[in-house]
């Protein structure tokens, strides 16, 4: 809304001609602009100013505003400023945005330098798919070779080779035990599969969070792989009882219905149940000065009673998985 | 002070099995750490067939992690005296019971546990359905007709081969097609488009109205594979559970509870309308008697109704 408001009262800004008068506090200024297009275009003309951008953008690769930094990392890459260096290794290793890590892995590949590929080897551990991604093609721009099988089944990991990875030689399982703790499904089914084909023992040290996974496809890729691994199938079952339920407890849903009638029903995602409790409620209220509080009360513990029940026996009757 | 060993760390596994403490081990099958109960089970297992009577009289034991862990002990022990109190438990309301049970009958070898996995291969959880596939295996069974080889296949949730055996996996498919689980309800569908059998309609249009998006457009692509007319597909989809609200329930809590129709529709200051409604019509009580607040906030609510049931027609319906 900001920028389509500026669009109406002041019009787009010209970068080109910020660009020919060389009015790099202005540019700047545009990394932060609501309008990606100005953004992006900012960014790029920074990039083609060279020296001039370079030096301001090296001091403010820090700045609070993300869109900023990002577009200072893309500037920079394109300058390929060697100085640039230190600042983008840091970025990529501190920075609490995953664009921002990402980009600076994207734009290390592009700059090299001295500290770019150790960073780069670091960012293959990112807890960050993207980042990961953005450092492995980095890597393989800079034309870096693993030094040990270890790092090269962290760099197929983060390239997304799964298919790879069991065809390569002497493959130890740690990568792919660290990848189990990755927040996407998809890259913890993936970890699972490859450590089942790997067929180590050493990932049993998985086997209870995998088989907690939230996921029910990590789960189930967890009991093909986990007996490949030397784990007897008969241990699984126990483990997999531990998971987080999916159905709702019975024990709360009626717990609120006796103290609170319907709430336990809005627990259990009925709408009309906070309906049921207003009810209850207002009946309460209304008739009290009639037929007297304690009568009322009875009543109304007389219905939650019956609600409990039904509660207790609609919940029990789901699927418990 | 000596604190109990169920609240320590770590329990004397080694210890108790030395002194065949059987009470002392069933107790740590429910231990909180799972390695404890993974050696409590073996060591059981180790003592062998002696403590027998102990671990059939756990079995009715109201903890779930102690029964998981008799049945894993029975199931390597191997004693014939536990297939029966196990065949009762593939009945189990708890479905890794089920699948443990399944597990530990395919151990034992007793080729009496044969029918009653042969009915677990239809059960409900797709984990009991892997459970007796692997069990029946293990007890060299041969299915006797083609449909039961592909029960087994889907147990095993071998798709590929499932999809080879054609119109005779269309069953056992049907079936996996209703799991709880999304993933086996998708490849379940996938596959039967892959087979295109006109048996499988019942299930396609089934899937037609599942509540995952996935599930529905696999069905899509199937059902014209298996001989579901193109323009029979979107009356089969509009049977699906509509994820947008319904703006006549969202106007009516509005109405009668203003401020909550607006919170059912996912807007949070929903709420705080709700709350200063009732700090409003406790005020104007005050001040004027409750029918006069009525007579006050009635139009009230009736825009807020309107306007509840317009931003809920408003609303992408899914």
């Amino acid at each position: 809304m900001r920028f389509q408001l500026r669009s109406l009262f002041r019009g787009p800004p010209d970068i080109n001609a910020l660009e020919r008068n060389g009015d790099v506090d202005s540019l700047l200024r545009l990394l932060t602009d609501p309008n990606p297009t100005v953004q992006r275009k900012a960014a790029e003309a920074l990039g083609r100013m060279g020296e001039p951008a370079a030096n301001k953008l090296i001091g403010r690769t820090h700045h609070a505003n993300r869109t900023f930094r990002i577009g200072a990392v893309e500037a920079l890459a394109d300058i390929r400023e060697s100085r640039a260096g230190k600042r983008l290794t840091d970025l990529l290793l501190t920075d609490e945005s995953t664009e921002v890590r990402w980009v600076a892995a994207i734009a290390l590949g592009e700059t090299g330098g001295g500290g770019a590929v150790p960073a780069l080897c670091t960012a293959l551990k990112d807890p960050d798919k993207y980042v990961r991604y953005g450092a492995a093609l980095a890597l393989e721009h800079l034309g870096w070779t693993p030094a040990s099988a270890e790092d090269r089944g962290y760099f197929l990991a983060a390239a997304q080779r799964w298919d790879e990875i069991p065809s390569a030689p002497d493959v130890p399982a740690a990568p792919f035990i660290h990848h189990v703790h990755d927040s996407d499904p998809e890259v913890r089914a993936h970890a699972v599969e490859i450590l089942g084909k790997l067929g180590t023992p050493d990932a049993k040290v998985a086997c209870d969070l995998v088989l907690r996974d939230a996921s029910g496809d990590v789960r189930w890729k967890g009991i093909l792989a986990f007996p490949d691994c030397g784990i007897p199938l008969m241990h699984l079952p126990r483990v997999l009882s531990k998971r987080k339920r999916e159905r709702k407890s019975p024990y709360i849903a009626s717990f609120l219905n006796f103290f609170f009638l319907g709430l336990g029903y809005n627990y259990l995602g009925f709408w009309w149940g906070l309906l049921l409790f207003q009810a209850n409620v207002t009946a309460i209220v209304t008739l009290a000065p009639v037929f007297g509080a304690v009568t009322l009360y009875l009543i109304s513990y007389l219905i939650s009673t019956v609600a409990v029940a039904h509660t207790w026996y609609y919940v029990r009757g789901l699927p418990d998985l | 002070m000596v604190i109990p060993w169920s609240f320590s760390s770590k329990a004397d596994i080694a210890g108790m099995k030395e002194r065949r403490d059987y009470s002392g081990l069933i107790r740590a099958l429910s231990h909180r750490d799972l390695e404890v109960q993974w050696k409590a089970s073996g060591a059981l297992a180790e003592l062998g067939p002696g403590g027998m009577e102990h671990l059939l009289a756990a079995l009715h034991n109201r903890n779930r992690d102690t029964r998981l862990g008799v049945i894993e002990a029975l199931g390597q022990i191997r004693d014939l005296r536990a297939v029966d109190p196990l065949l009762s438990l593939l009945a189990d309301q708890n479905n890794e019971i089920r699948w443990e049970a399944a597990l530990a009958l395919g151990e034992i070898g007793d080729l009496r546990a044969v029918d009653p996995l042969r009915h677990a291969l239809q059960d409900m959880d797709r984990y009991v359905r892997y459970g007796a596939a692997v069990a029946l295996e293990k007890l060299a069974w041969v299915p006797e007709t083609k449909e039961e080889y592909a029960f087994s296949l889907a147990g095993r949730q071998d798709w590929k081969s499932l999809a080879m055996l054609g119109a005779s996996a269309v069953p056992a498919l049907t079936l996996a097609s209703r799991d709880p689980e999304r993933t086996v309800r998708i490849q379940a569908i996938r596959t039967l488009g892959q087979i295109g059998d006109r048996e499988a309609l019942p299930a396609i249009y089934d899937a037609l109205g599942d509540p995952d998006d996935q599930v529905r457009w696999e069905a899509v692509i199937a059902a014209p594979k298996c001989g579901i007319a193109p323009k029979s597909i979107p009356r089969g989809l509009s049977r699906r559970p509509r994820i947008r609200k319904s703006p006549l329930t969202a106007g009516f809590l509005n109405f009668v509870l203003p401020g909550i129709g607006y919170l059912w529709l996912g807007k949070w200051w929903g709420i705080l309308i709700f709350q200063i409604d009732i700090y409003t019509t406790l005020w104007i009580y005050q001040m004027r008697g409750d029918i006069a607040a009525l007579d006050v906030l009635l139009p009230f609510y009736v825009i807020l109704a309107i306007h509840a049931w317009y931003i809920a027609r408003r609303m992408p319906e899914f």
